[in-house]
């Protein structure tokens, strides 16, 4: 794992550039390619929230997905029950407070009950089929199977005088562009702060934090609090970008994000999102013709990735040679 | 009265079940320290064992013995390959493991297609118990539990390899030192608890619809049974089945089994909040 501080910040010239690039990546490419981004980078965020526990504080979930259903859900029907005009803005809030009640109850009962490290990734894991069930279970609200679909479409702007229709690309392309960027400072300045040094702490050595005086099981409910809100968050923004049915909450969903993850580097943030990038965009080319293969590929990734290249594409980029290539340079 | 008895025999083959798939899991994971993702998928293999043999127009009892043969295989294939090098890494072995599940979930796919295989079931007809009709395989299954157990507590406590195993497990390098390879210790107990796994997916195979998903549901389910139980202890397995499988086959006389299913899950995660080291633990 990476210590931030032992790194240059990447090349302000660069970073310029790419910032520039993005913005410009709707006048230039079509509406479909745009809204695909679009959809790639609600998945970097995704990816960025399970890097903040996975990554910082150890906590390895492997059902994320549930959040990312869940924000999406909340979604959904907080649109559909609330049909006035600004009614996108309390559904979002909406989006990102129930995952992150559900991570405080689970967290609660888990890090509270002392389950840690492996175990707390079993139990997410049970709990993603009972959390499917529940919400094919329940389908007055949410569709059951056949999904959510009926309800109103989400607005940007200021409700009767100007208003974005999320569901053009564009719209929907600055929305995330903006989000992403907001939620990796967020995640920046969370993990650089002393409350993130004390969460990484814990990551190397819970005991000995414990013996410090900190409140372990809290500091871990608070990240994961946090984290599971912002998985939600890029769930409600994946609503007019794709459709909320309980696959969103799919096992394999969940194995996907943890290989977005280790693919693009564990603890490095900016990974999340090379991770997403490089395996979604390489799905996009392979699996409309092999869906088996696919997912063949996806495990073996995993296996390769976790037994000789752990520190994935950035951790990997910011200890070798041809360093100065790329955007991150060591001091 | 019949419907005490019938489930309360319904609550032990559910529990007989569950301890079954669990026992590989907690073997791995008290030698080992690892948590063994693919374990569902092994139980799978030896559902698809028994199918392949029904294909083949051989008697399922083939399958029976085939199956922890060839899973157990897999198994030393597996921690040979893999998992030997992650073993002071366990949140990586978690992932590596949920890997090779992926891995053997598609190579099955690409075998037997997406379809359902069925097996015909190893007996058939029913008997009376306390004067009450009971389906045959089913005491079949609580007896043959009861075997497998004692074996593998014989095992455990009686023979000279049973005795290694535990001495590796409380003192690794100490057994190192005292001669025993301890790596050629690891690979066996992978390979007995892989090929656990195996024999009950070949058991269980008469009793559920066999395709490449269905490992899925036994491994929560057998991860739950050993986390209620008291992690890493055989006595634990016991108890965690017991609690789980008596459970649920209680919760489901009541309410839908689906249902019943989301009880016992959201259960299991407040008992290990009051007993965060399970029934057993201290």
């Amino acid at each position: 794992m990476s210590n931030n501080l032992l790194y240059k910040q990447p090349k302000s010239w660069a970073l310029g550039i790419l910032l520039l690039a993005l913005c410009l990546f709707p006048q230039v490419f079509s509406g479909y390619q745009t809204s695909l981004l679009a959809k790639f980078l609600v998945f970097g965020i995704f990816a960025l929230s399970l890097d903040l526990i996975w990554g910082y504080s150890g906590i390895v979930n492997f059902g994320h997905a549930i959040f990312f259903g869940a924000g999406a859900y909340a979604m959904g029907i907080a649109l559909k029950y609330l049909p006035f005009a600004g009614a996108t803005y309390l559904a979002v809030i909406f989006a990102i407070l129930v995952p992150m009640i559900i991570a405080i109850l689970l967290g609660y009962f888990l890090f509270y009950g002392r389950v840690g490290g492996v175990f707390f990734g079993v139990v997410t894991l049970a709990l993603t089929g009972v959390v499917q069930s529940i919400i094919i279970v329940s389908s007055d609200l949410t569709g059951g199977m056949n999904g959510l679909f009926d309800f109103p479409p989400p607005k940007l702007g200021i409700p009767g005088i100007l208003e974005f229709d999320l569901y053009s690309p564009t719209v929907a392309y600055y929305t995330v562009l903006v989000s992403a960027i907001g939620c990796y400072l967020l995640a920046k300045y969370i993990v650089n702060s002393d409350f993130g040094r004390v969460i990484q702490a814990i990551r190397e050595d819970e005991d000995r934090v414990e013996f410090l005086g900190y409140n372990v099981p809290f500091m871990k409910v608070v990240i994961f609090a946090i984290a599971c809100g912002m998985a939600g968050f890029s769930g409600a923004l994946y609503v007019p970008l794709g459709f909320i049915s309980p696959d969103l909450l799919s096992i394999e969903r969940s194995a996907v994000v943890l290989v977005w993850v280790a693919v693009g580097g564990r603890g490095t943030l900016v990974g999340a999102f090379v991770g997403t990038l490089v395996v979604s965009y390489l799905q996009t080319f392979l699996s409309d013709q092999f869906v088996v293969l696919w997912l063949l590929f996806i495990g073996m990734l995993a296996i390769l990735v976790i037994l000789i290249w752990p520190s994935g594409i950035v951790g990997f980029a910011r200890t070798h040679p041809f360093k100065s290539l790329i955007l991150f340079k060591r001091s | 009265m019949e419907a005490i008895v019938i489930q309360t025999l319904n609550g032990v083959s559910l529990a007989s079940i569950l301890v079954l798939t669990s026992l590989g899991l907690a073997v791995i994971f008290g030698m080992l320290g690892v948590v063994n993702l693919a374990h569902g998928e092994l139980f799978m293999l030896g559902a698809y064992a028994v199918a392949t043999m029904n294909m083949f127009g051989l008697s399922p009892w083939w399958g029976l013995l085939v199956a922890p043969i060839v899973v157990g295989a897999i198994g030393m294939l597996m921690e040979r390959t893999i998992i030997r090098w992650l073993y002071h890494r366990p949140l990586d072995t978690l992932l590596a493991t949920w890997g090779v599940s992926i891995v053997l979930r598609q190579v099955v796919r690409l075998i037997y297609g997406t379809g359902h295989m069925s097996s015909t079931s190893l007996m058939v007809g029913s008997t009376t118990v306390f004067g009450y009709e009971y389906p045959i395989y089913r005491l079949f299954l609580i007896g043959i539990t009861v075997v497998i157990v004692l074996v593998t507590f014989l095992l455990y406590f009686k023979t000279n390899f049973g005795l290694k195993i535990r001495l590796v497990i409380s003192n690794r390098s100490m057994a190192r030192a005292l001669g025993i390879n301890t790596s050629k210790t690891d690979m066996w107990a992978f390979g007995i608890a892989s090929a656990l796994g195996g024999l009950a997916g070949a058991i269980m195979s008469p009793l559920v619809t066999i395709d490449p998903e269905m490992g899925l549901t036994f491994l929560a389910k057998g991860f739950i049974v050993v986390i209620v139980g008291g992690i890493g202890s055989l006595y634990g397995v016991i108890a965690g089945g017991v609690v789980i499988g008596g459970g649920e086959a209680a919760i489901s006389f009541l309410l839908r089994p689906v249902v019943a299913q989301i009880i016992i899950v959201l259960l299991a995660i407040v008992i290990i909040r009051v007993r965060p080291k399970g029934i057993t633990g201290g």
